[in-house]
């Protein structure tokens, strides 16, 4: 742990326009069996404007983390341990009224189900004049307005028409474009987005991710994708994190990592996608299944399903260490 | 809407043909008949065969059911075995319900809504538990029991309220000219004895609908606070008031909405038999007297009335579900 904190203090140095910094977060679930560490010792940074994107399989602690930035994790879980920077806030230390503040006015979040993600009886423009109207003093029909302009920006048509409309009456399409129109009402310094996309059809998809990265262009906004999808990363994302168990088991820009993956889970995940050119191939699976939450492997979390396991790996854990000659690069792996 | 509306009256006016049916022979199936006090003798075997003629009740029940039938589609309900008009009889009774119901519903709804809600914000706290706990009590009490316990710790051995009546014997009666005069006259005097006397049968007339209605909240309640878009409300940065009032609490009144009309029908059960506990001189208590004196026309005309105060229950909370759910629509 001493020598991640040290390489986060170095990098601090060098990201002057540092936006977000999690060290060593930890978040944590009771349940009738146990306690399952879902985050367990997550450290990243974000640079202002930076694209950042979060990989990993379901219940690698990917949506925890995102969760644990907003404060928004609910019982039976708890946020064990860690701290969240913000600018210069300490959010996890923060008052719960200045938190409140921060949500859906710096830090805003859109979630995985559009369908169940806006409230049915209210309408559209309600919803979205409701969040301008709760951080800015604004009256009623000036809120409207940004709604009708916010509409706009996320390519809905006939705005004016819309934000009368309720939930039930837009596609999942639109109603995710609804709820990035609600995250950016008043300009966040962070978007999170949380499997955006997971739930709707592939070509909507591909219109929604086009939307986020031309937005990401004009309003410049920090963007935290978090996807099971490492084809969404590639096209959205500058930096990619690959979580599994809890944990980040590799971190750098896009492009190495994708050319050149260190950890085996990362080159697992990358091998898994199917090709389109070639025929009948058996597709590429990583062995086994994520270890149960409740009974941890000692040593390396991936080590079970490893190709490359050692001894070492099953014994002691190892840490996220800086790679390559200028720190660029981050793995969690006896290998290197 | 307007042609929904229509529909349902069809519909429900259909259900009443049937019903009319099913509560005339009923009564008429049942041993005995408004006629029974005249066989107690030998000697008033003649006033017993004048009684049946007068009534018609010789004729077969087919042609007996015509008459009552259709003396309804005319606006006729018919007589009292002591010989006054139906209509009469339950409209000077129907105030007394009338404002029973009001009352006891409207504080039911004010108590267990909030109670509801509020177990479910703390859930398996402390006061979720007594709450459960007091709830289940309340579920279970007999109306009959609680009325008497009632009676008993509150009339009697504290003798804090008065035990049965709407008013008091030396006030005029409840909704009649002179009570409306005594009214203008003195309005807190009149309102406070109202009221001194509503306490008790109000109380025992909710404890079942409180219970029933805040487990039905808290239940809902519980499962809109665990939806996706609370979670976005919360992530907007809402205050948790706005959360709680605004976002959760319409979308959880919506099935209480059907649950309060479905209500009705005990709602009903619980009147005859608060109502005749307490002496309360309404609908309830009076249904109870016209079954002892095998009393037909009272009878049937009160069931025929419940039943189309259930029935225009359920379609305004059909209507009401349309107005306050976006998702409903009728046409």
């Amino acid at each position: 742990m001493s020598t991640e904190i040290s390489q986060h203090e170095l990098m601090q140095e060098t990201h002057n326009g540092r936006l977000l910094r999690v060290e060593g977060l930890r978040t944590y679930f009771k349940t009738m069996d146990g306690i399952v560490k879902a985050v367990d010792g997550v450290s990243f940074d974000m640079p202002e404007g930076s694209s950042l994107g979060i990989v990993g399989e379901s219940g690698c602690g990917k949506s925890v983390t995102s969760l644990s930035i907003m404060r928004l994790v609910e019982r039976p879980g708890w946020i064990a341990g860690g701290r969240i920077w913000f600018h210069d806030k300490d959010l996890l230390h923060l008052p719960e009224e200045q938190m409140r503040q921060i949500r859906g006015d710096d830090i805003s979040m859109v979630f995985q189900e559009p369908m169940t993600s806006l409230n049915p009886v209210y309408t559209l423009g309600d919803q979205v004049a409701e969040v301008v109207r709760v951080h800015r003093k604004v009256s009623r029909k000036e809120a409207m307005n940004r709604a009708i302009e916010l509409f706009k920006l996320v390519g809905i048509p006939s705005p004016e028409r819309r934000i009368k409309d309720y939930p039930h009456n837009m596609s999942g399409g639109m109603r995710q474009r609804v709820m990035i129109a609600m995250a950016l009402a008043n300009d966040p310094d962070l978007l999170i987005l949380d499997e955006p996309t997971t739930a709707l059809d592939v070509t909507i998809q591909a219109q929604i991710l086009e939307l986020v990265k031309d937005l990401q262009q004009r309003v410049n906004t920090a963007v935290m994708l978090i996807t099971h999808d490492l084809g969404v990363v590639t096209e959205m994302s500058d930096r990619i994190i690959v979580m599994y168990a809890g944990r980040v088991v590799e971190d750098g820009d896009v492009l190495s990592v994708l050319k050149d993956p260190l950890h085996p889970y990362t080159k697992g995940l990358l091998a898994s996608i199917p090709s389109l050119g070639k025929k009948n191939q058996r597709l590429n699976v990583i062995a086994g299944a994520v270890p149960n939450p409740l009974r941890m492997p000692q040593g390396c979390k991936f080590a079970p399903r490893c190709p490359y396991v050692m001894d070492v790996c099953r014994n002691e854990e190892p840490e996220l260490l800086t790679q390559g000659e200028h720190g660029e690069r981050k793995v969690r792996c006896w290998l290197y | 809407m307007t042609t929904y509306i229509i529909r349902r009256l069809i519909q429900s006016t259909i259900i009443m043909f049937g019903l009319s049916i099913i509560f005339f022979f009923m009564l008429h199936l049942a041993p005995g008949g408004p006629c029974d006090v005249f066989i107690q003798s030998q000697r008033q075997v003649i006033q017993h065969e004048l009684c049946v003629k007068t009534l018609g009740l010789h004729k077969p029940l087919p042609v007996q059911y015509w008459y009552w039938i259709s003396g309804y589609l005319h606006g006729n309900f018919g007589k009292t075995t002591g010989g006054q008009l139906v209509s009469s009889t339950i409209l000077a009774a129907l105030p007394v319900t009338v404002l029973l119901a009001t009352v006891s519903y409207f504080f039911q709804q004010i108590i267990a809504l909030p109670l509801g809600m509020f177990s479910a914000l703390r859930q398996y706290s402390f006061f979720d538990t007594v709450f459960t706990f007091m709830s289940y009590v309340g579920l279970s009490m007999p109306t009959f029991w609680l009325g008497l316990m009632l009676i008993y710790l509150f009339g009697v051995h504290f003798a804090v309220f008065p035990v049965g009546l709407v008013t008091d014997t030396h006030l005029p009666v409840f909704w009649t000219h002179d009570w409306f005069v005594a009214l203008a006259h003195d309005p807190p005097l009149i309102i406070g004895d109202l009221a001194r006397h509503l306490v008790l049968p109000a109380i025992t007339l909710m404890v079942v609908g409180v219970a029933a209605d805040s487990r039905f909240m808290r239940a809902s309640m519980l499962d809109v606070i665990h939806q996706d878009y609370i979670r976005t409300a919360k992530a907007k940065g809402l205050k948790r008031r706005t959360v709680i009032f605004k976002h959760a609490f319409r979308n959880a009144v919506l099935p209480i909405i059907t649950n309060i009309a479905l209500y009705l029908p005990t709602l009903v059960g619980g009147f005859v038999i608060t109502e005749a506990i307490f002496s309360y001189a309404g609908v309830g208590n009076l249904f109870v007297q016209s079954i002892t004196s095998h009393d037909y026309g009272v009878v049937q005309a009160l069931l025929m009335l419940s039943a189309i105060a259930v029935l225009l229950a359920n379609l305004l909370a059909d209507l009401t579900y349309a107005w306050v759910d976006p998702r409903i629509r009728y046409d």
